[in-house]
This record gives structure tokens, sequence and C-alpha cells, in this order.
């Protein structure tokens, strides 16, 4: 019995009830009910918040902006969606392009203007050091968002959706439309990097140390 | 033998969808597989990065009606062709602007031009006080929607045409000359209101909240002055709520298109500063005025479940 499971494919998603239910919503506000629109966008608003928060910095002060122009493009975007997709997967593929471009256009322009990445030094130089463990857990989570800055594309987004998002590897393939093991090649290539970064960085010592 | 990745089971976990047997299979990883253990700590401080937090109802419905009010793409995001296409026609017609203006005249140096512009309505004021005032040669297009004569009084008091457009030619010179200097002041307002947004979304704010003191100290009669206090206060609100009252209050009191946002804020800064019933009236307020806004949806369930 266990046998005929397959067991490389999707494990059951959660909430497809949910998802099944938004649905219906998107359609109509595809073909122009504005009500319709207002609904799902408040729907799916706190997703796309999150996914923001999780890319550029919970406390970055562009949150809201990037936000709003996660949703903006959510709603452009709707008029491409097919239904590949669970609604929520597709919010959640939309804002986190945006996030990323968003991330990259900021990091460029600092580079350009010759100053400092002022959100990962807030993240890590705030006043009354803190202990090791949320050191270690602030640099892994910056290393992540380097990391996604400078991978491929195709990995930084599988990446982000695994490591920064925590969609399962399943989700991440239904997400991006591609075959499981593709995802899973993209992912092994990604998580080899940000292990070896992680294991380069002196901030991440104490979880080597720990794990020792 | 199950295929199921130890991270695919850090993210189950995360949902509390995890067997029995499988939470001790991730035990297991945990203890052994450095690259399960970073993840763990990386989804962690995520998930408190991203947690839901004080003011997000406020900031969701703002999102919400942002994406409703713009259904197209965002101005920055424009296709570069229409780009393209809007630089060749700005040049076409500054180009056709210069034959018909400079005529065969040699060319003009930059002082010239400069002088050529600034003296232009003063050159037709010459004409008699009686005449209406129109510029010497044919509209151009964009002049030519501006009404003939702007009203003198407006432009003693405050600029209400975006700096950005051209003068308008008025008919009483001493007026003329006032306007002028308040456009100069509009000028140099927004040039350095966008200046303290461009640093503050490169994350420089304390550069940018010296450049919005600035401005509000120097051009207190500006157009870019509520704005610009919303903005300071937003930067004061989290460290120096005080502050941040202040300044919302003295936009609430200004009135505009900005009072609800002020009264938004005030209510949020009054909570924060344990005022209760500051807040509450704040909320009351905009629940009045407001009653359309994206705010007062949220501050109609704040009053009828209580301040959180």
């Amino acid at each position: 019995m266990l046998r005929a499971l397959p067991l490389r494919s999707a494990p059951p998603q959660p909430g497809p009830k949910a998802e099944d239910e938004l649905l219906p919503l998107a359609r109509a506000a595809i073909e122009g009910d504005n009500v319709a629109l207002r609904t799902l966008l408040t729907t799916l608003a706190p997703n796309i918040l999150r996914v923001v928060r999780r890319v550029i910095g919970g406390s970055h002060p562009d949150v809201e902006d990037v936000a709003q122009e996660c949703a903006v493009e959510f709603v452009s975007a709707l008029q491409r969606f097919r239904g590949e997709s669970s609604i929520r997967h597709f919010a959640a593929r939309v804002a986190l392009r945006s996030a990323m471009n968003a991330r990259r256009r900021q990091r460029a322009a600092k580079r350009n203007h010759g100053t400092p990445d002022l959100t990962d030094t807030d993240e890590t130089a705030s006043e009354g050091a803190p202990p090791d463990a949320l050191a270690a857990s602030r640099a892994s989570v910056q290393l992540a968002r380097e990391l996604c800055d400078s991978l491929p594309p195709a990995q930084a987004e599988a990446l982000a959706l695994h490591c920064v998002l925590g969609y399962t590897m399943s989700e991440v393939a239904s997400i991006c439309g591609a075959p499981l093991e593709t995802v899973r090649s993209r992912l092994r290539t990604a998580k080899a990097a940000l292990v070896a970064s992680a294991l380069a960085d002196p901030r991440l010592r104490y979880l080597v140390e720990e794990m020792a | 033998m199950s295929q199921v990745e130890p991270t695919d089971l850090l993210c189950r976990s995360r949902r509390e969808e995890l067997s029995v047997d499988e939470q001790r299979r991730l035990n297991e990883s945990l203890q052994h597989s450095f690259e399960v253990r970073l993840m763990s700590q990386m989804l962690s401080e995520l998930e408190s990065e991203s947690s839901v937090r004080r003011g997000d109802d406020a900031l969701l419905a703002r999102i919400t009606a942002s994406a409703l009010g713009t259904p197209k793409r965002a101005p920055r995001k424009r296709p570069k062709l229409t780009m393209l296409l809007v630089a060749a026609a700005v040049l076409l017609v500054a180009g056709l602007a210069g034959a018909m203006l400079g005529g065969a005249r040699p060319p003009r140096t930059v002082e010239e031009l400069k002088n050529f512009f600034s003296d232009w309505p003063g050159k037709v004021a010459k004409r008699g006080p009686g005449h209406a005032v129109l510029p010497i040669t044919k509209p151009m297009p964009s002049q030519a929607k501006l009404p003939e004569s702007a009203p003198s009084e407006a432009a003693d008091v405050v600029p209400e045409v975006p700096s950005a457009q051209p003068a308008r030619p008025t008919n009483h010179s001493v007026s003329r000359r006032a306007g002028d200097d308040l456009k100069v002041a509009s000028n140099s307002a927004s040039e350095l209101f966008a200046r303290a947004n461009l640093l503050r979304r490169q994350g420089r704010s304390l550069e940018a909240a010296g450049l919005y003191q600035q401005l509000l100290e120097l051009y207190p009669s500006s157009r870019e002055v509520g704005p610009t206090r919303l903005a300071l206060a937003k930067y004061f609100q989290a460290k120096q709520p005080e502050q941040a009252l202040a300044q919302y209050r003295l936009l609430a009191g200004s009135g505009g298109a900005l009072r609800a946002e002020a009264l938004w804020g005030i209510s949020e800064t009054a909570a924060s500063l344990g005022e209760r019933s500051l807040s509450e009236q704040a909320l009351k307020d905009l629940i009045r005025e407001f009653p359309d806004s994206p705010y007062a949806e949220v501050a109609r369930a704040r009053t009828t479940h209580g301040l959180p």
C-alpha cells in the first residue's frame, strides 16, 4: 500500500479549500468586478506584506512602498493568471519577484551613491550586543538575502521560496511551474552555496560550534 | 523509505503538519545536519521579522487602496519604448519651439536663454496695463492648456500650480514679481523635498529628516509642507512619539487632503503614549470626516472592539 504512494510527487497542499475559494474571486476580478478585486486584495494583502518583510527585512523603511508596488504588480499580473497554480501561490510569486527586484534596485542605488547598506548594518550593529544565537540567526537571514541577490534568477527564486518563505519543494515546483526534480536540483545548488557561505562567516561560528 | 527532504519537513513543521514519526526524523536532522539547523534558524528569525505588528491593519488598508487606485503599472515601471517616445516628443517640441522663438538669430548662450525666459512675461507686460498678457509667440501645447491670465491674488498667497509647470503670465507686475519669488521658493522647496525623499528611500533617514526640517524652516508656506510634516511624523513615530504627535497635530490642523492620515497618526501615536482619550477622539473625527477613507474601516473596527 505504501509503495503505491508516489513518494516523489507533491504531498497534500496546505489549505487547498481556501485556495479553491479564491479562484472564483480571481476570475471575477479578472473580468472587471471591482468588488471582487477589493475582496481578493484584502485577503491577499497580508501574504504580500509577509513576503515583502521576509525579502527586504521587517524593519526596512521601504516596506510599505515595496508592498504597494507588489500589490499594484499583482493587479497587473492578474490578467495573466491562467489557474496553473493557486491564486495564493501566484500572488506570492509576483510579490517575491517584485520585492527581490526592489531589493536589487536599492542595493544598486546604494552602491552608486557609495553608501553602506544601512539595512543590513542596522540589523547587526544595534546597541547592546545580542546573544550569539540571535546574532547567528540574523546573520543567516542576511546571508540568504545576499545569496538571493547574487545567484542566477531561477536558483534565487527557488531558494527564496523554500528557505525564506518556507514553501516545501513540491510547492515551489507548483509555484514556479517547474518539474519537482528541476526544483530539487536548483535548491541543491543554492543550498550548497548557502552552507558554504555560512561556514565561512565568522558570525555563524556559534552555530557551527554548537553542531560540533 | 521516504524521499521527503529534511528541509521540507522543517517547512511543514512550521505549519504544524508533521506526524510524530516525521517530527522525530526532523529532530534527528536538526541534530546532525548543519543545513537543516541553519534553515531552522533562518525561518525562526524570518517569522519574527514578518510577524503581525501594531498598525498592520492600517498598513494593509493603504496597500489595498493603493493597488485599487492604480490598476496600471507604477510610473517608474513604464516600458522603455514609451519612455523613448515621450523623450522624442519632448525633443521635437523643444526643437520646434527653439526654431519659432529663435528664428535665424545665432544660437543663444545658456545665460541668454535664462534671461530670455525670465524676462518673457515682463516684455509682454510693457504693452500696457489694460492688455491681457499673452505669450509673444504661438503658445506651446502645454501652455495653451493654461488659463490666459492667472488670478493675481493666488500668486500673493501660495502658488497653487505645481512647481514643475511653467510660470503663468499675469497682468499685474507687482503680483507677478511676488509670484515669481514664490515660484522660485516653490521650486526650491520641491527640489528639497525630492532630495529628502531620495535619501529616505536610500535608507538615509537621519539625513532625510534634516532636509525635511530644513524645508519646513525655509519654506513654511510651500505646498510641500503637508507631505513633509507627514514624512517627519513617520520618522519620529517610533523613537520620539511626542515630536511625531506634534507634527501630526500641525498637519491635521492645516486641513487638506492629508488630514485623514494625520488623524490616524494622532490616534496611533497617542495610543502609544498612553493618551487613550486623544486617540479615541482622533478615531471618531476620522470616521465622521472621512467615512470612505481606507482608515475609516479600521477605525470603526477599533472603536467597536476597543483599542488594541
